[in-house]
């Protein structure tokens, strides 16, 4: 137990009071400013992030819905269109269950009027079957191999000409585009195998053929190329465009909306965390004073605050934009409460911040009695929302809503009398509110009921003065939508 | 300006208000920080750095108890965390894991001096009695607390206290000798 010694030493310390030197509220002013700045900074980027990263993974799967709806339906309309055109088409096939994992199918359509100059069957297409093994150059289907190995035992030069040229992109899709040599070789090369040994012009003769049809086949690759890129612009062209008027032929869908859930008043700033409790904001002091707080006066601050009902009923009309994107603008009622205590009831004409008022509640009182704040509002809600997952209906909405106060028998807490008042005048009338929701669809004899929690945050100051009470609510929120979606 | 609207200022990040919150505890927290520490130098930079941490925390002031002892609190963690960390105190901050002899309780001293030079007397002790006696004697922790706070066991903090107390008591009443020969002789 600290004796008198202790005692004298704590109440000399107490009294003792040195004066710092001015460099260290300039550095402590520094560094809050740096920290702030710093906070906002980090606060805004991380929203970017968000921002730029929701939009990027949306945008990402918006990208692959199109290809794999294009490579669904996109190869048999390729195919007609290049043959019709008279163009080589090459497909891959994607080995089935069946067959070795490693090899390719791949099917060459050949060029009908290149055939019918260098050699091929009036009328007749080229269409060889192989497997492909990555890593080899070349195998071809039975009846090509023949000719081929045919001439490889003989001209091993002439091999090396005749020999298809595949040409493997990363995706494993082989490119071949011989049709034209292979045809000539495949006609060739058994007179080869007989002639060679007697008549050396006759290779000659194909050599040259061959070199001629080189250049040939290097002209038709790069037409089969052109044409086809031109056939993938052609492709994502009509399909954005087919998308646009999909979308803007949407109708707008009537919802009616309800939510309830809790309502307080926060006093924090957004900016500076989302989840201010309201302890903070409306905590009473007891007491302050006495020699560590600098004889500052006996001060009662304002009551605790209890979170009260909230409630919002309206109707929106809602748009499909995008494949996922959803737009919904609408009319709707808000309803908040809170609830605080409060001292005496004074019936006394008197102004109190600037307003004059007939009444007022004392705060110093020892009576206290709960008070109900309620706020009614008319709002106009705009917000977008995004189905997250392809196959699951969950929603993100985010958005904002001006709300008009309509009426309010809430009370306002003046710290100079420490009284309260109720002045409809000490509000701001137009609250602007953020409005972020997550919901899940349920749909059922053509209507569409969407439910999940939502939050309300008031991004304006409830109040004039120069408090920064901010209304807030969270509940679940549904939405009923006539026509499935 | 009252404490409630001083606080509510200085929270929507008014400088004026968080001036003079500081100016209005400044002082009295300074005197915290000096006899924590060795040198008036020392004592500006734990001030400082309790002060961004008044301003940065005082959300988490619920109105509940006096400001300035809301305050103070954080002057004495923040000094303790610095002596901590800096090397100049920390060697002298290791307490030895034992029970020291208890030091005979002395009668308490007159107090003739000036609190500027009790506190110059405290900041003399070495920085292991230093830092237990402020805790103890100043703020009014228990040994059970300042073991929590410095990690060391209740009886070594209560020990070291009581060493501290003697050399204190002891340099207090060579200074009241002095004084009183210094009256004599005039």
């Amino acid at each position: 137990m600290p004796n008198e010694f202790e005692k004298q030493v704590r109440q000399m310390m107490d009294e003792l009071k040195l004066v710092p030197s001015e460099p260290v509220w300039q550095k402590v002013e520094l560094q809050i400013r740096e920290k702030k700045d710093r906070r906002r900074v980090i606060f805004w980027i991380s929203f970017m992030v968000l921002l730029l990263g929701g939009g990027l993974w949306l945008g990402v799967r918006e990208y692959s819905n199109k290809i794999s709806y294009k490579k669904d339906s996109g190869t048999e309309r390729k195919v007609k269109k290049a043959v019709d055109d008279n163009l080589p088409v090459i497909t891959t096939v994607k080995p089935t269950d069946q067959e070795t994992p490693r090899h390719t199918t791949v099917i060459i359509s050949g060029n009908k009027t290149q055939n019918e100059k260098h050699g091929g069957e009036p009328g007749t297409k080229n269409n060889y079957v192989g497997n492909i093994e990555p890593g080899v150059q070349k195998s071809f289907s039975e009846n090509t191999n023949i000719s081929t190995q045919i001439t490889a035992r003989k001209n091993p030069n002439l091999v090396k000409h005749s020999e298809p040229e595949f040409t493997k992109t990363p995706k494993n899709e082989v490119i071949v585009s011989q049709p034209s040599i292979e045809k000539v070789l495949k006609e060739a090369a058994p007179n080869l195998a007989i002639q060679i040994s007697t008549d050396t012009t006759n290779i000659n003769f194909l050599k040259k053929k061959i070199e001629t049809n080189s250049s040939i086949i290097d002209s038709v690759q790069q037409d089969s190329a052109s044409s086809k890129n031109e056939v993938q612009k052609q492709d994502t062209a009509a399909i954005k465009k087919a998308n646009q008027k999909k979308y803007a032929a949407s109708k707008w869908k009537l919802n009616f909306i309800v939510a309830a859930g809790t309502s307080t008043i926060s006093d924090v700033n957004l900016f500076e965390g989302l989840f201010g409790s309201s302890d903070k904001a409306y905590a009473a002091p007891n007491y302050s004073g006495g020699s560590q707080s600098g004889g500052l006066p006996l001060y009662y601050g304002p009551s605790d605050i209890k979170k009260g009902f909230s409630f919002a009923a309206g109707a929106v009309a809602r748009k499909q934009l995008a494949k996922r994107a959803f737009f919904s603008a609408g009319l709707r009622y808000n309803y908040y409460s809170n609830t605080i205590q409060v001292g005496n009831k004074i019936n006394q004409s008197r102004v109190l911040m600037d307003f004059n008022v007939s009444q007022y509640y004392s705060n110093t009182g020892t009576s206290l009695r709960p008070y109900h704040n309620r706020y009614h509002f008319v709002s106009v809600p705009l917000a977008m929302d995004w189905q997250l997952l392809k196959k699951i209906p969950l929603n993100f909405y985010t958005g904002l809503s001006m709300q008009y106060l309509v009426k309010t028998n809430g009370l306002v807490f003046d710290n100079t009398t420490q009284s309260y008042f109720n002045s409809k005048d000490a509000f701001n009338r137009v609250q602007i509110f953020f409005e972020p929701a997550l919901t899940y669809a349920v749909s059922f004899k053509q209507k569409t009921l969407t439910f999940g929690p939502q939050l309300q945050y008031g991004l304006t100051r409830l109040e004039k003065n120069n408090s920064t009470y901010h209304l807030t609510s969270y509940g679940l929120k549904a939405q009923l939508q006539f026509g499935k979606k | 300006m009252d404490q409630y609207t001083l606080v509510k200022d200085c929270l929507k990040g008014k400088i004026s208000a968080q001036k003079q919150l500081y100016d209005l505890f400044a002082g009295t927290m300074l005197s915290v920080c000096y006899r924590y520490t060795k040198s008036t130098a020392d004592a500006e930079d734990v001030l400082q750095e309790a002060f961004v941490k008044v301003f940065f925390n005082l959300h988490q002031y619920k109105f509940q108890g006096e400001l300035g002892a809301w305050i103070r609190r954080i002057m004495v963690t923040t000094a303790i965390n610095y002596l901590k960390r800096n090397a100049r105190y920390q060697s002298e901050l290791v307490f030895p894991d034992e029970h020291l002899h208890a030091v005979d309780n002395q009668s308490d001293p007159e107090m003739k001096m000036e609190a500027k030079e009790l506190a110059d007397l405290i900041r003399q002790l070495p920085p292991g009695y230093q830092t237990i006696f402020n805790l103890y004697a100043v703020e009014g922790f228990n040994h059970v607390e300042i073991g929590k706070i410095l990690g060391i066991q209740e009886s070594t903090s209560r020990s070291q206290y009581a060493r501290a107390r003697a050399l204190l008591i002891q340099w207090i009443e060579q200074k009241n000798n002095a004084v009183k020969r210094n009256v004599y002789a005039k």
